[in-house]
């Protein structure tokens, strides 16, 4: 399915802090609600003036076609997040989307498992609602450095997904990498299909594991990105099996990790 | 929405029963004020895309009407496919955007099947910007072009780096400049867009050598050259160590550039550099450019394009400006 790209002016309908450096910006903007897929994308403008000048990139974390509303879960990293954590409830902003590739909703067999690293929990809400729909068994790990930069855990739990932590600094759930607890996860049960998304290095590590179980996996990338619609060409990561490069933002964000060299 | 007031369709944004639809959409105004000519092509208005910044097209169609744009300025095409620059490729600057894309595109056999199709529909003439590493490649893509069906005209961008030459652009010296004027002008019976590099210290110069080479129109400017360091690796952060600038911080300079060119030449100048607003837009045209190219902004804000159209017709019909050549260089004139 094409889908056609909605940009409006979108009302802040909610925004607030769920931990101590992250917020979920709900917006009121039906035309993406209405087509949004789980893993798909939208580019913000943090400001109106011409800087910063770019938008910056989100996973939609909320889709309700219904309202019409759709959220963003986001972690405050630099001028361009500390702008957007400035906007009011009832303000609006600049919105592109939904844009690029999202997860396989349709994945053989029925175990499935999500792997997240920090902030990378955004794209799984719509995921996880989906794949509990539609009969799948859904466990997701989360891994953080600590406890206050977890977001969604209960979010993702009241949906009746299995959830299991870590720490790096041991303040909640096992202590370690979420590498180490998808290792420990994986000798003991079986699953099916999995999915990962947080920082390229624990992107790599799990690729790798993956691999050695013969577990099917999809990644979902970040990557610097201008236009977030494939033109600029910026967005690029190297292809695995052949020389050149993927665009996250339109063969992307979400790839089989067969494809790409992290 | 009124169909009266619609001049052209906006495809797929949030449609009219909701509210937050950007206003600057639609105008009820005529576009004849903004029709022109180039060349001799027919331009529907004086706003066309740069190259690099638009694709081929097909994006943007998804967003509005192309036939807004006087044309399309395809994405710069080489002979053989390029896979681009490895690493990063995009640094974001005060108001500006440095990148390092190394002209990643399908080669020209590549364009010709994948993209001419499309692009011959969109009822919008199409320029196609071409590299080469050697004179002799810029003939080649000049001779094959020049019989292909639906290229209104070619786009010789010479900051491509000299490969006989240890790599310096063609575009920094006088000599070289003219030397692919010369060949691709030899090659085509297209209208031929010299598109200079502003890397030079007297573009005025380069600009003659090339019009005295029989190029038909000249465009300004190209990305300046720029880098950035990374103070936690202590190296350049794009593999190239430097790229180019664009965006509206290099906007003032494209504007002296295009100033200092249309005094210095008697063919037309596509004046581009930073634009983002209509009024950026008429300084140029103000200046002395018989059209005017949108690129970074195109990021910034996707409908730029549609806004600017706007915001132009509405400026011809509020200053009582029939058409709006009768403005190309007015603030040349009563100083
Ligand atoms: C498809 C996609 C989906 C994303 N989803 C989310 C999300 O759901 N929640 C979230 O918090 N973040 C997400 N990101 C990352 C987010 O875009 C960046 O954190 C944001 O652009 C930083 O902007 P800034 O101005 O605050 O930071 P800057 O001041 O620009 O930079 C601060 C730091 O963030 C890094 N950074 C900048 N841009 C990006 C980027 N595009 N991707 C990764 N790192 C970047 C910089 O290298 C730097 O280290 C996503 C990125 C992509 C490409
Ligand atoms: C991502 C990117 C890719 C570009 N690719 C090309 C190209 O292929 N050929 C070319 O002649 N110019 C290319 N340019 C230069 C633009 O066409 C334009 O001259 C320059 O960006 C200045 O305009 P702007 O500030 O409006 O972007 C590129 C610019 C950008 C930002
Ligand atoms: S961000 Fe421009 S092509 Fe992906």
């Amino acid at each position: 399915m094409v889908n056609t790209i909605a940009i409006s002016q979108a009302r802040v309908t909610e925004h607030n802090f769920v931990a101590p450096n992250i917020k979920r910006l709900a917006l009121q903007a039906p035309g993406i609600a209405r087509q949004a897929q789980p893993g798909q994308f939208v580019n913000m403008r943090c400001s109106p003036t011409l800087d910063p000048l770019l938008r910056r990139p989100f996973s939609i974390n909320r889709i309700d076609p219904t309202s019409g509303t759709i959220s963003v879960l986001y972690k405050v990293v630099g001028r361009g997040t500390e702008l957007l954590a400035n906007i009011h409830r009832g303000d609006s902003i600049d919105v592109l989307g939904p844009l690029g590739t999202g997860f396989e909703l349709k994945p053989q067999g029925r175990k499935v498992v999500l792997i997240a690293g920090g902030i990378g929990v955004a794209p799984f809400h719509p995921l996880a609602e989906q794949l509990v729909n539609t009969g799948y068994d859904v466990t997701c790990l989360a891994g953080a450095r600590c406890d206050e930069e977890f977001a969604e855990l209960n979010d993702l739990a009241e949906l009746g997904v299995e959830m299991y932590c870590a720490t790096e600094d041991g303040s909640r759930g096992e202590q370690g990498r979420v590498t180490n607890l998808l290792e420990n996860t994986l000798h003991k049960r079986n699953f099916d299909m999995a999915y990962a998304c947080g920082p390229n290095a624990m992107l790599a590590a799990i690729k790798q594991i993956c691999g050695r179980a013969q577990l099917p996996l999809q990644l979902s990338l970040e990557e610097i990105m201008a236009c977030g619609l494939g033109v600029c060409l910026g967005c690029t990561c190297e292809k695995e099996k052949e020389n050149g490069f993927l665009h996250v933002c339109t063969d992307g964000p979400v790839v089989w990790a067969e494809e790409v060299k992290l | 929405m009124d169909e009266h007031s619609t001049r052209y369709t906006v495809h797929g944004g949030e449609k009219a029963s909701e509210p937050q639809v950007k206003s600057g959409l639609r105008t009820a105004e005529s576009d004849s004020r903004l029709t022109t000519s180039l060349c001799g092509i027919k331009l529907n208005s004086p706003i066309l895309s740069a190259s690099g910044t638009y694709g081929y097209g097909k994006e943007f169609s998804r967003l509005y009407d192309l036939s807004l744009l006087g044309a399309v300025v395809v994405k710069g095409i080489t002979l053989n496919q390029r896979a681009g620059n490895p690493g990063r490729r995009l640094i974001e600057t005060p108001a500006g955007l440095i990148n390092s894309i190394g002209l990643e595109n399908p080669g020209l056999e590549g364009f010709i099947s994948q993209e001419m199709p499309f692009l011959r529909e969109q009822g919008v003439p199409v320029i196609v910007n071409i590299s080469g590493n050697t004179p002799e490649e810029y003939a080649a893509l000049a001779e094959r072009l020049d019989e292909e069906p639906g290229v209104s005209a070619l786009e010789v961008n010479i900051s491509c780096p000299n490969v006989k030459q240890g790599g310096m652009a063609f575009g920094v010296t006088c000599d070289m400049a003219a030397q692919v004027t010369t060949i691709v002008r030899s090659r085509t019976n297209l209208p031929m867009i010299v598109k200079l590099s502003p890397n030079v210290t007297d573009i005025a110069g380069i600009a003659q050598a090339v019009e005295a080479e029989g190029a038909d129109c000249i465009s300004l400017i190209n990305t300046l050259l720029a880098m950035a360091i990374d103070i936690h690796t202590r190296k350049p952060l794009l593999k190239n160590t430097f790229g180019g600038l664009s965006g509206p911080a290099i906007k003032p300079v494209a504007l002296r550039m295009v100033w200092q060119v249309a005094g210095a030449i008697k063919i037309p100048v596509i004046g581009m550099g930073g634009i983002s607003s209509w009024q950026d837009a008429m300084e140029f045209i103000l200046a002395g450019a018989s059209a005017i190219a949108i690129g970074t902004a195109n990021f910034v804000n996707p409908y730029v394009v549609p806004e600017i159209h706007a915001g132009l017709s509405k400026y011809m019909e509020e200053q009582g400006v029939k058409n709006i050549s009768e403005l190309v260089g007015a603030a040349r004139i009563n100083r």
